[in-house]
Protein backbone atom coordinates (compact mmCIF):
# COMPACT_ATOMS: atom_id res chain seq x y z
CA UNK A 1 0.00 0.00 0.00
CA UNK A 2 2.51 2.30 0.97
CA UNK A 3 4.83 1.84 -2.78
CA UNK A 4 0.72 2.89 -4.49
CA UNK A 5 1.59 5.85 -2.04
CA UNK A 6 4.86 7.04 -3.52
CA UNK A 7 4.20 6.40 -7.07
CA UNK A 8 0.95 8.43 -6.69
CA UNK A 9 3.28 11.34 -4.97
CA UNK A 10 5.73 10.80 -7.93
CA UNK A 11 3.22 11.27 -10.48
CA UNK A 12 1.37 13.95 -8.77
CA UNK A 13 4.26 16.12 -8.05
CA UNK A 14 5.18 15.26 -12.24
CA UNK A 15 1.82 16.37 -13.26
CA UNK A 16 2.06 19.85 -11.42
CA UNK A 17 5.72 20.48 -12.39
CA UNK A 18 4.46 20.11 -15.94
CA UNK A 19 3.49 23.35 -18.24
CA UNK A 20 0.65 21.43 -19.59
CA UNK A 21 -1.68 21.33 -16.38
CA UNK A 22 -1.18 25.00 -16.13
CA UNK A 23 -2.33 25.50 -20.10
CA UNK A 24 -5.98 23.94 -19.33
CA UNK A 25 -6.45 25.20 -16.09
CA UNK A 26 -5.89 28.21 -17.98
CA UNK A 27 -8.23 27.57 -20.79
CA UNK A 28 -11.15 26.26 -18.08
CA UNK A 29 -10.59 30.31 -16.28
CA UNK A 30 -10.77 31.50 -19.95
CA UNK A 31 -14.28 29.50 -20.29
CA UNK A 32 -15.45 30.54 -17.22
CA UNK A 33 -14.57 34.09 -17.97
CA UNK A 34 -16.10 34.10 -21.45
CA UNK A 35 -19.36 33.28 -19.63
CA UNK A 36 -18.97 36.26 -17.85
CA UNK A 37 -18.98 38.48 -21.26
CA UNK A 38 -22.18 36.06 -22.75
CA UNK A 39 -23.76 36.45 -19.28
CA UNK A 40 -23.54 40.69 -20.19
CA UNK A 41 -25.79 39.99 -23.48
CA UNK A 42 -28.58 38.96 -21.07
CA UNK A 43 -29.33 40.62 -18.21
CA UNK A 44 -32.15 38.01 -16.63
CA UNK A 45 -30.39 34.85 -17.75
CA UNK A 46 -26.71 36.17 -16.50
CA UNK A 47 -26.82 33.92 -13.58
CA UNK A 48 -27.83 31.23 -15.62
CA UNK A 49 -25.20 31.54 -18.75
CA UNK A 50 -22.57 32.04 -16.58
CA UNK A 51 -23.31 28.89 -14.02
CA UNK A 52 -24.16 26.80 -17.20
CA UNK A 53 -20.79 27.75 -19.03
CA UNK A 54 -18.80 27.61 -15.60
CA UNK A 55 -19.75 24.20 -15.19
CA UNK A 56 -19.45 23.51 -18.58
CA UNK A 57 -15.59 24.57 -18.11
CA UNK A 58 -15.03 22.36 -15.10
CA UNK A 59 -16.24 19.10 -16.75
CA UNK A 60 -13.91 19.72 -20.14
CA UNK A 61 -11.03 21.34 -18.03
CA UNK A 62 -11.03 18.29 -16.13
CA UNK A 63 -12.10 16.04 -18.54
CA UNK A 64 -9.18 17.31 -21.24
CA UNK A 65 -7.00 16.53 -17.86
CA UNK A 66 -7.92 13.17 -17.69
CA UNK A 67 -7.95 12.80 -21.81
CA UNK A 68 -4.68 14.05 -22.78
CA UNK A 69 -2.38 13.74 -19.81
CA UNK A 70 -4.00 10.33 -18.68
CA UNK A 71 -3.22 9.02 -22.32
CA UNK A 72 0.49 9.78 -22.13
CA UNK A 73 0.60 8.48 -18.10
CA UNK A 74 1.48 5.20 -18.91
CA UNK A 75 2.98 5.16 -22.14
CA UNK A 76 5.44 7.45 -21.37
CA UNK A 77 7.14 5.37 -18.36
CA UNK A 78 6.72 2.56 -21.30
CA UNK A 79 8.54 4.66 -23.84
CA UNK A 80 11.18 6.16 -21.60
CA UNK A 81 11.99 2.68 -20.39
CA UNK A 82 11.41 4.37 -16.24
CA UNK A 83 8.66 1.56 -16.31
CA UNK A 84 11.50 -0.50 -16.08
CA UNK A 85 13.50 1.18 -13.17
CA UNK A 86 10.20 1.30 -11.09
CA UNK A 87 9.42 -2.38 -11.50
CA UNK A 88 12.75 -3.65 -11.02
CA UNK A 89 12.54 -2.65 -7.60
CA UNK A 90 9.29 -4.17 -4.99
CA UNK A 91 6.58 -2.10 -6.83
CA UNK A 92 4.34 -4.54 -8.44
CA UNK A 93 2.86 -4.03 -11.84
CA UNK A 94 -1.19 -3.94 -10.62
CA UNK A 95 0.49 -1.22 -7.51
CA UNK A 96 2.26 0.69 -9.99
CA UNK A 97 -1.42 1.12 -12.13
CA UNK A 98 -2.99 2.05 -8.95
CA UNK A 99 -0.69 4.66 -8.38
CA UNK A 100 -0.43 6.13 -11.98
CA UNK A 101 -4.33 6.33 -11.13
CA UNK A 102 -4.29 7.85 -7.96
CA UNK A 103 -1.09 10.31 -8.63
CA UNK A 104 -3.17 12.06 -11.83
CA UNK A 105 -7.01 11.27 -10.01
CA UNK A 106 -5.67 13.73 -7.00
CA UNK A 107 -4.26 16.26 -9.20
CA UNK A 108 -8.00 16.10 -11.13
CA UNK A 109 -9.85 16.94 -8.09
CA UNK A 110 -7.62 19.66 -6.91
CA UNK A 111 -8.21 21.38 -10.46
CA UNK A 112 -11.88 20.54 -9.93
CA UNK A 113 -11.71 22.24 -6.66
CA UNK A 114 -9.86 24.89 -7.75
CA UNK A 115 -12.42 25.64 -10.49
CA UNK A 116 -15.16 25.17 -8.64
CA UNK A 117 -14.14 27.60 -5.76
CA UNK A 118 -13.71 30.18 -8.89
CA UNK A 119 -17.03 29.52 -9.81
CA UNK A 120 -18.57 29.54 -6.83
CA UNK A 121 -17.06 33.37 -6.02
CA UNK A 122 -18.09 34.38 -9.55
CA UNK A 123 -21.51 33.43 -9.28
CA UNK A 124 -22.68 34.06 -5.75
CA UNK A 125 -22.90 37.67 -6.78
CA UNK A 126 -25.29 37.08 -9.55
CA UNK A 127 -28.23 35.66 -8.18
CA UNK A 128 -29.49 32.97 -6.22
CA UNK A 129 -27.80 29.67 -6.06
CA UNK A 130 -28.64 26.42 -5.61
CA UNK A 131 -25.56 25.11 -3.83
CA UNK A 132 -26.11 21.74 -2.98
CA UNK A 133 -27.03 21.25 -6.52
CA UNK A 134 -23.84 22.84 -7.47
CA UNK A 135 -21.75 20.68 -5.53
CA UNK A 136 -22.89 17.30 -6.87
CA UNK A 137 -22.71 18.91 -10.21
CA UNK A 138 -19.15 19.71 -9.39
CA UNK A 139 -18.61 15.94 -7.73
CA UNK A 140 -20.14 15.04 -10.90
CA UNK A 141 -17.73 16.30 -13.59
CA UNK A 142 -15.15 15.24 -11.06
CA UNK A 143 -16.48 11.13 -11.47
CA UNK A 144 -17.11 11.84 -14.77
CA UNK A 145 -13.12 12.55 -15.16
CA UNK A 146 -12.35 10.03 -12.92
CA UNK A 147 -14.35 7.34 -15.18
CA UNK A 148 -12.29 8.79 -17.82
CA UNK A 149 -8.66 8.57 -16.52
CA UNK A 150 -9.63 4.89 -16.34
CA UNK A 151 -10.49 4.57 -19.87
CA UNK A 152 -7.01 6.32 -20.75
CA UNK A 153 -5.15 3.97 -18.76
CA UNK A 154 -7.11 1.24 -19.98
CA UNK A 155 -6.09 2.10 -23.26
CA UNK A 156 -2.31 3.39 -22.31
CA UNK A 157 -1.63 0.07 -20.93
CA UNK A 158 -1.66 -1.18 -24.72
CA UNK A 159 -2.09 1.57 -27.22
CA UNK A 160 -0.11 4.38 -28.42
CA UNK A 161 -1.34 7.78 -26.36
CA UNK A 162 -2.77 9.27 -29.98
CA UNK A 163 -4.67 6.22 -30.42
CA UNK A 164 -5.45 5.98 -26.61
CA UNK A 165 -6.92 9.39 -27.07
CA UNK A 166 -8.48 9.33 -29.54
CA UNK A 167 -10.37 6.00 -28.14
CA UNK A 168 -11.04 8.12 -24.86
CA UNK A 169 -12.46 11.50 -26.54
CA UNK A 170 -14.59 8.75 -28.79
CA UNK A 171 -16.16 7.37 -25.78
CA UNK A 172 -16.30 10.56 -23.82
CA UNK A 173 -18.08 12.21 -27.06
CA UNK A 174 -20.40 8.61 -27.48
CA UNK A 175 -21.18 8.33 -23.54
CA UNK A 176 -23.00 12.04 -23.91
CA UNK A 177 -24.59 11.08 -26.98
CA UNK A 178 -26.12 7.89 -25.95
CA UNK A 179 -29.54 9.27 -24.92
CA UNK A 180 -29.61 10.86 -28.57
CA UNK A 181 -28.30 7.75 -30.15
CA UNK A 182 -30.72 5.59 -28.31
CA UNK A 183 -33.85 7.57 -29.14
CA UNK A 184 -33.50 8.03 -32.88
CA UNK A 185 -31.67 4.72 -33.25
CA UNK A 186 -35.20 3.16 -31.97
CA UNK A 187 -37.51 5.88 -34.11
CA UNK A 188 -35.71 4.26 -37.26
CA UNK A 189 -37.09 1.98 -39.35
CA UNK A 190 -33.61 0.59 -40.23
CA UNK A 191 -33.68 -2.67 -38.04
CA UNK A 192 -29.71 -3.15 -38.30
CA UNK A 193 -29.47 0.50 -36.97
CA UNK A 194 -32.15 -0.38 -34.29
CA UNK A 195 -29.74 -2.71 -32.84
CA UNK A 196 -26.65 -1.30 -33.17
CA UNK A 197 -28.36 1.50 -31.38
CA UNK A 198 -29.28 -0.33 -29.22
CA UNK A 199 -26.29 -2.56 -28.39
CA UNK A 200 -24.18 0.71 -28.26
CA UNK A 201 -26.85 2.44 -25.26
CA UNK A 202 -26.43 -0.94 -23.59
CA UNK A 203 -22.90 -1.10 -23.40
CA UNK A 204 -20.97 2.02 -23.40
CA UNK A 205 -21.83 3.85 -19.88
CA UNK A 206 -24.23 6.97 -19.83
CA UNK A 207 -22.42 9.98 -19.52
CA UNK A 208 -25.10 11.93 -18.99
CA UNK A 209 -25.82 10.43 -15.91
CA UNK A 210 -22.74 12.40 -14.01
CA UNK A 211 -24.74 15.77 -15.36
CA UNK A 212 -26.57 17.55 -12.96
CA UNK A 213 -26.08 20.65 -14.75
CA UNK A 214 -29.92 21.19 -14.94
CA UNK A 215 -31.03 20.81 -11.51
CA UNK A 216 -28.11 23.35 -10.82
CA UNK A 217 -29.41 25.94 -13.19
CA UNK A 218 -33.26 25.67 -13.02
CA UNK A 219 -33.00 24.52 -9.00
CA UNK A 220 -34.81 20.78 -9.59
CA UNK A 221 -34.22 18.87 -6.98
CA UNK A 222 -31.68 15.78 -7.39
CA UNK A 223 -32.43 11.99 -6.11
CA UNK A 224 -30.87 10.42 -4.00
CA UNK A 225 -31.33 7.06 -6.70
CA UNK A 226 -29.45 9.27 -9.62
CA UNK A 227 -26.79 10.13 -7.56
CA UNK A 228 -26.33 6.29 -6.24
CA UNK A 229 -26.71 5.48 -9.90
CA UNK A 230 -24.43 7.34 -10.84
CA UNK A 231 -21.70 6.55 -8.36
CA UNK A 232 -22.93 2.92 -8.75
CA UNK A 233 -22.23 3.10 -12.71
CA UNK A 234 -18.62 4.73 -12.19
CA UNK A 235 -18.05 2.11 -9.26
CA UNK A 236 -18.35 -0.64 -12.18
CA UNK A 237 -17.08 0.91 -14.59
CA UNK A 238 -13.78 1.89 -12.55
CA UNK A 239 -13.91 -1.86 -11.25
CA UNK A 240 -13.94 -3.59 -14.85
CA UNK A 241 -11.42 -1.08 -16.48
CA UNK A 242 -9.02 -1.68 -13.33
CA UNK A 243 -9.00 -5.58 -13.64
CA UNK A 244 -8.65 -5.61 -17.76
CA UNK A 245 -5.66 -2.96 -17.12
CA UNK A 246 -4.67 -4.56 -14.29
CA UNK A 247 -4.56 -7.89 -16.13
CA UNK A 248 -3.27 -6.85 -19.68
CA UNK A 249 -0.40 -4.72 -17.73
CA UNK A 250 0.53 -8.11 -16.02
CA UNK A 251 1.03 -10.23 -19.05
CA UNK A 252 3.06 -7.63 -21.17
CA UNK A 253 6.52 -7.96 -21.43
CA UNK A 254 8.55 -4.65 -21.45
CA UNK A 255 11.24 -4.83 -24.48
CA UNK B 1 30.60 -21.54 -4.92
CA UNK B 2 26.74 -21.65 -5.11
CA UNK B 3 25.18 -20.52 -8.17
CA UNK B 4 23.31 -16.96 -7.39
CA UNK B 5 21.63 -17.35 -10.76
CA UNK B 6 21.00 -20.15 -12.73
CA UNK B 7 19.17 -20.09 -16.18
CA UNK B 8 17.93 -23.82 -17.85
CA UNK B 9 17.13 -23.67 -20.94
CA UNK B 10 15.09 -20.53 -21.47
CA UNK B 11 12.93 -19.63 -24.68
CA UNK B 12 11.38 -16.35 -25.77
CA UNK B 13 9.99 -15.88 -28.92
CA UNK B 14 8.43 -12.29 -30.30
CA UNK B 15 5.77 -11.98 -32.80
CA UNK B 16 5.71 -8.92 -35.37
CA UNK B 17 2.33 -7.26 -35.45
CA UNK B 18 1.01 -7.62 -38.48
CA UNK B 19 3.28 -10.05 -40.00
CA UNK B 20 2.63 -12.61 -36.98
CA UNK B 21 6.47 -13.41 -37.95
CA UNK B 22 8.01 -15.14 -34.96
CA UNK B 23 11.68 -14.40 -33.99
CA UNK B 24 13.68 -16.52 -31.94
CA UNK B 25 15.20 -13.82 -29.31
CA UNK B 26 16.44 -16.96 -26.85
CA UNK B 27 17.27 -20.03 -27.77
CA UNK B 28 17.78 -22.75 -25.17
CA UNK B 29 19.90 -20.60 -23.30
CA UNK B 30 21.55 -21.88 -19.80
CA UNK B 31 24.14 -20.34 -17.31
CA UNK B 32 24.95 -19.37 -14.25
CA UNK B 33 26.43 -16.83 -12.25
CA UNK B 34 28.55 -17.75 -9.26
CA UNK B 35 28.10 -16.09 -6.06
CA UNK B 36 30.49 -12.78 -5.48
CA UNK B 37 31.38 -13.19 -9.39
CA UNK B 38 31.36 -10.76 -11.17
CA UNK B 39 30.66 -11.84 -15.05
CA UNK B 40 30.63 -9.96 -18.26
CA UNK B 41 27.65 -10.88 -20.16
CA UNK B 42 29.20 -10.18 -24.13
CA UNK B 43 27.01 -10.73 -27.40
CA UNK B 44 26.51 -8.48 -30.51
CA UNK B 45 23.80 -6.12 -30.93
CA UNK B 46 20.30 -8.32 -31.12
CA UNK B 47 22.08 -10.95 -29.63
CA UNK B 48 19.73 -11.48 -26.62
CA UNK B 49 21.62 -9.91 -23.96
CA UNK B 50 19.09 -7.54 -23.05
CA UNK B 51 16.31 -9.94 -23.04
CA UNK B 52 18.10 -12.31 -21.14
CA UNK B 53 18.35 -9.97 -18.48
CA UNK B 54 14.98 -8.62 -18.58
CA UNK B 55 13.64 -12.35 -18.13
CA UNK B 56 15.79 -12.33 -14.88
CA UNK B 57 13.87 -9.25 -13.61
CA UNK B 58 10.69 -10.53 -15.05
CA UNK B 59 10.48 -7.79 -16.93
CA UNK B 60 9.98 -10.14 -19.78
CA UNK B 61 8.27 -13.85 -19.46
CA UNK B 62 10.05 -16.50 -21.16
CA UNK B 63 7.92 -18.84 -23.17
CA UNK B 64 9.96 -21.92 -21.75
CA UNK B 65 12.70 -22.38 -19.16
CA UNK B 66 13.83 -21.86 -15.88
CA UNK B 67 15.40 -18.89 -13.62
CA UNK B 68 16.58 -19.99 -10.40
CA UNK B 69 17.49 -17.33 -8.03
CA UNK B 70 19.65 -18.68 -4.96
CA UNK B 71 18.39 -22.35 -5.46
CA UNK B 72 14.46 -21.38 -5.83
CA UNK B 73 11.88 -19.65 -8.88
CA UNK B 74 11.78 -16.94 -6.71
CA UNK B 75 9.02 -14.40 -8.05
CA UNK B 76 7.38 -11.05 -6.74
CA UNK B 77 9.17 -8.42 -4.31
CA UNK B 78 10.80 -10.96 -2.50
CA UNK B 79 13.95 -11.45 -5.37
CA UNK B 80 13.33 -7.81 -6.44
CA UNK B 81 14.60 -6.36 -3.24
CA UNK B 82 17.99 -8.32 -3.32
CA UNK B 83 18.59 -7.04 -7.05
CA UNK B 84 19.87 -3.74 -8.36
CA UNK B 85 19.45 -2.96 -11.90
CA UNK B 86 20.85 -0.82 -14.11
CA UNK B 87 18.85 -0.07 -17.72
CA UNK B 88 20.11 0.26 -20.74
CA UNK B 89 19.63 4.14 -22.42
CA UNK B 90 19.25 5.29 -18.49
CA UNK B 91 15.84 7.96 -18.93
CA UNK B 92 14.72 9.03 -15.25
CA UNK B 93 12.02 11.21 -14.09
CA UNK B 94 12.88 14.81 -15.96
CA UNK B 95 10.80 17.25 -13.13
CA UNK B 96 12.75 15.07 -10.47
CA UNK B 97 16.10 16.67 -8.86
CA UNK B 98 18.82 13.43 -8.88
CA UNK B 99 18.69 14.08 -4.90
CA UNK B 100 14.57 13.50 -5.05
CA UNK B 101 15.04 10.88 -7.51
CA UNK B 102 17.07 8.93 -5.26
CA UNK B 103 15.02 9.35 -2.28
CA UNK B 104 12.23 8.58 -4.52
CA UNK B 105 14.42 5.09 -5.20
CA UNK B 106 15.15 4.38 -1.61
CA UNK B 107 11.46 4.94 -0.20
CA UNK B 108 10.03 1.96 -2.80
CA UNK B 109 12.42 -0.74 -0.56
CA UNK B 110 10.68 0.47 2.54
CA UNK B 111 13.59 0.63 4.45
CA UNK B 112 15.47 3.62 6.81
CA UNK B 113 18.49 1.72 5.57
CA UNK B 114 17.94 2.61 2.14
CA UNK B 115 17.20 6.35 2.55
CA UNK B 116 20.18 6.45 4.56
CA UNK B 117 22.34 4.99 1.95
CA UNK B 118 21.15 8.15 -0.45
CA UNK B 119 23.60 10.85 0.59
CA UNK B 120 26.89 8.71 0.77
CA UNK B 121 25.83 6.99 -2.74
CA UNK B 122 25.53 10.86 -4.11
CA UNK B 123 29.35 11.80 -3.10
CA UNK B 124 30.13 7.61 -3.95
CA UNK B 125 28.77 8.93 -7.52
CA UNK B 126 30.41 11.90 -8.26
CA UNK B 127 27.19 13.84 -7.87
CA UNK B 128 27.23 15.17 -4.49
CA UNK B 129 27.24 19.22 -5.61
CA UNK B 130 24.79 18.53 -8.57
CA UNK B 131 22.22 16.17 -7.24
CA UNK B 132 19.84 19.79 -7.14
CA UNK B 133 19.99 20.02 -10.63
CA UNK B 134 17.09 18.29 -12.48
CA UNK B 135 17.16 15.29 -14.36
CA UNK B 136 16.78 16.68 -17.77
CA UNK B 137 19.49 19.19 -17.10
CA UNK B 138 21.94 16.12 -16.54
CA UNK B 139 24.96 14.68 -19.04
CA UNK B 140 24.68 11.13 -20.35
CA UNK B 141 27.34 10.80 -17.89
CA UNK B 142 25.62 11.97 -14.84
CA UNK B 143 22.33 9.99 -15.99
CA UNK B 144 24.41 6.63 -15.71
CA UNK B 145 25.97 8.01 -12.55
CA UNK B 146 22.69 8.47 -11.13
CA UNK B 147 21.60 5.27 -12.74
CA UNK B 148 24.21 2.96 -10.72
CA UNK B 149 23.68 4.85 -7.80
CA UNK B 150 19.63 4.09 -7.72
CA UNK B 151 20.60 0.49 -9.06
CA UNK B 152 23.04 0.54 -5.26
CA UNK B 153 20.07 2.20 -3.38
CA UNK B 154 18.94 -1.11 -1.74
CA UNK B 155 22.88 -2.02 -0.89
CA UNK B 156 21.75 -5.06 -3.59
CA UNK B 157 23.22 -9.34 -3.11
CA UNK B 158 22.70 -8.93 -7.02
CA UNK B 159 23.44 -6.17 -9.37
CA UNK B 160 22.38 -6.29 -13.38
CA UNK B 161 23.99 -3.94 -15.36
CA UNK B 162 22.87 -3.34 -18.87
CA UNK B 163 25.46 -1.71 -21.00
CA UNK B 164 26.84 0.42 -17.89
CA UNK B 165 29.50 1.71 -19.86
CA UNK B 166 27.87 2.45 -23.44
CA UNK B 167 28.37 6.13 -24.05
CA UNK B 168 31.37 6.93 -21.31
CA UNK B 169 34.63 8.57 -22.42
CA UNK B 170 37.31 7.47 -20.82
CA UNK B 171 36.95 8.94 -17.40
CA UNK B 172 33.20 7.99 -16.96
CA UNK B 173 34.56 4.51 -17.92
CA UNK B 174 37.62 4.27 -15.46
CA UNK B 175 35.14 6.07 -12.70
CA UNK B 176 32.05 3.22 -13.33
CA UNK B 177 34.68 0.68 -13.19
CA UNK B 178 35.73 1.81 -9.33
CA UNK B 179 32.01 1.91 -8.72
CA UNK B 180 31.12 -1.49 -9.90
CA UNK B 181 34.72 -2.94 -8.38
CA UNK B 182 33.92 -1.36 -5.01
CA UNK B 183 30.35 -2.79 -4.77
CA UNK B 184 31.65 -6.04 -5.54
CA UNK B 185 33.97 -5.57 -2.99
CA UNK B 186 31.46 -5.31 -0.95
CA UNK B 187 30.03 -8.67 -1.59
CA UNK B 188 27.64 -7.83 -4.52
CA UNK B 189 27.55 -10.53 -7.15
CA UNK B 190 27.82 -8.52 -10.74
CA UNK B 191 26.48 -9.53 -13.95
CA UNK B 192 26.86 -6.87 -16.47
CA UNK B 193 26.28 -7.02 -20.25
CA UNK B 194 28.33 -4.60 -22.70
CA UNK B 195 30.06 -4.15 -25.70
CA UNK B 196 33.39 -2.55 -24.78
CA UNK B 197 35.34 -5.95 -24.30
CA UNK B 198 39.05 -3.84 -22.79
CA UNK B 199 36.49 -3.23 -19.90
CA UNK B 200 35.72 -7.08 -19.49
CA UNK B 201 38.81 -8.05 -19.69
CA UNK B 202 39.83 -5.24 -16.49
CA UNK B 203 36.67 -6.11 -14.30
CA UNK B 204 35.52 -9.54 -15.43
CA UNK B 205 36.39 -12.68 -13.31
CA UNK B 206 34.31 -14.74 -16.25
CA UNK B 207 32.71 -13.82 -19.30
CA UNK B 208 29.23 -15.29 -20.81
CA UNK B 209 28.88 -14.83 -24.53
CA UNK B 210 26.07 -15.43 -26.48
CA UNK B 211 24.98 -15.21 -29.99
CA UNK B 212 21.42 -15.45 -31.67
CA UNK B 213 19.90 -16.18 -28.52
CA UNK B 214 21.96 -19.06 -28.04
CA UNK B 215 25.13 -19.85 -25.28
CA UNK B 216 28.53 -19.57 -27.32
CA UNK B 217 30.99 -20.01 -24.58
CA UNK B 218 30.45 -19.38 -20.26
CA UNK B 219 34.36 -19.46 -18.95
CA UNK B 220 36.86 -17.53 -17.33
CA UNK B 221 38.72 -15.07 -18.65
CA UNK B 222 42.11 -16.45 -18.01
CA UNK B 223 40.88 -19.41 -19.48
CA UNK B 224 39.65 -18.08 -22.24
CA UNK B 225 41.99 -16.05 -23.40
CA UNK B 226 44.84 -18.67 -22.68
CA UNK B 227 42.86 -21.02 -24.62
CA UNK B 228 43.36 -18.91 -27.47
CA UNK B 229 47.28 -18.78 -26.93
CA UNK B 230 48.42 -18.43 -30.30
CA UNK B 231 52.31 -18.99 -29.62
CA UNK B 232 55.00 -17.55 -27.26
CA UNK B 233 57.16 -14.63 -27.28
CA UNK B 234 61.22 -14.72 -26.10
CA UNK B 235 63.02 -11.23 -26.12
CA UNK B 236 66.42 -11.34 -25.19
CA UNK B 237 69.51 -9.14 -25.35
CA UNK B 238 71.83 -9.17 -28.08
CA UNK B 239 74.93 -7.20 -27.95
CA UNK B 240 73.17 -4.67 -25.28
CA UNK B 241 70.29 -4.64 -28.25
CA UNK B 242 66.81 -6.40 -27.06
CA UNK B 243 65.48 -8.87 -29.30
CA UNK B 244 62.68 -11.23 -30.30
CA UNK B 245 61.36 -14.54 -31.54
CA UNK B 246 58.12 -15.79 -31.68
CA UNK B 247 57.16 -19.72 -31.28
CA UNK B 248 54.42 -21.42 -32.34
CA UNK B 249 54.60 -23.96 -29.57
CA UNK B 250 55.76 -24.95 -26.19
CA UNK B 251 58.80 -27.46 -27.13
CA UNK B 252 59.42 -24.86 -30.37
CA UNK B 253 60.06 -22.28 -27.42
CA UNK B 254 61.94 -24.71 -25.33
CA UNK B 255 64.37 -24.98 -28.00
CA UNK B 256 64.64 -21.45 -28.67
CA UNK B 257 65.63 -20.98 -24.99
CA UNK B 258 68.25 -23.51 -25.12
CA UNK B 259 69.53 -21.82 -27.83
CA UNK B 260 69.60 -18.29 -26.71
CA UNK B 261 71.70 -19.22 -23.35
CA UNK B 262 73.99 -21.38 -25.36
CA UNK B 263 75.30 -18.53 -27.34
CA UNK B 264 75.23 -16.76 -23.99
CA UNK B 265 72.88 -14.12 -24.51
CA UNK B 266 69.93 -13.26 -21.43
CA UNK B 267 66.64 -13.61 -21.55
CA UNK B 268 65.23 -11.06 -20.50
CA UNK B 269 61.22 -12.02 -21.43
CA UNK B 270 58.78 -14.86 -22.02
CA UNK B 271 55.42 -14.39 -22.42
CA UNK B 272 52.28 -16.26 -24.71
CA UNK B 273 51.14 -14.44 -27.25
CA UNK B 274 47.43 -13.71 -25.92
CA UNK B 275 44.54 -12.55 -27.87
CA UNK B 276 42.62 -9.59 -26.69
CA UNK B 277 39.07 -10.35 -25.71
CA UNK B 278 37.88 -8.85 -28.62
CA UNK B 279 40.04 -10.91 -31.28
CA UNK B 280 38.64 -14.07 -29.25
CA UNK B 281 35.12 -12.36 -29.35
CA UNK B 282 35.23 -12.02 -33.10
CA UNK B 283 36.72 -15.21 -33.60
CA UNK B 284 34.16 -17.48 -31.68
CA UNK B 285 31.47 -15.43 -33.47
CA UNK B 286 32.92 -16.28 -36.88
CA UNK B 287 33.17 -19.74 -35.61
CA UNK B 288 29.43 -20.06 -34.39
CA UNK B 289 27.69 -18.62 -37.85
Amino acid sequence: MRNIWIVAHNTTKEILRDKVLYGLFVFALFLIFCSLLLGQLSFAEQARIVTDLGLVATQVGCGMLSVFVGSSLVWKEIERQTVLTLLSKPVSRAKFLIGKFLGLGLVIILVDILISTVLALLIQNLGDVHWYQFIVAEIGALFESLFLLSVAIFFGVFCRPIMTTVFTLSIWVLGHGINDLHYFSQKSPNEIFKAIGLGISKFFPNLDYFNFKEAVIYGDAISSLSITRAFGIWIAWFIILSIASTWIFEKRDFT
Amino acid sequence: MAAVIEIQNLVKNFVLPFTRKRIRALDSLSFSVQEGGIVGFLGANGAGKTTALKCILQLIFPDSGKIQIYGKEQSGQNLKSKIGFLTERPYFYDHLTGREFLKFCAQLYNSGEALSRVEPLLEEVGLGDRADRHLRKFSKGMLQRIGIAQALINDPKILILDEPMSGLDPDGRAEMSKIISKAHRRGATILFSTHLLPDVENLCERVIMIDNGKLVIESSVTELLSSHTSGYLLEFRKNQKIENKTFLTDSELQAGIDEVRKQGMTIERVAPIRPSLEEVFLKLKRATS
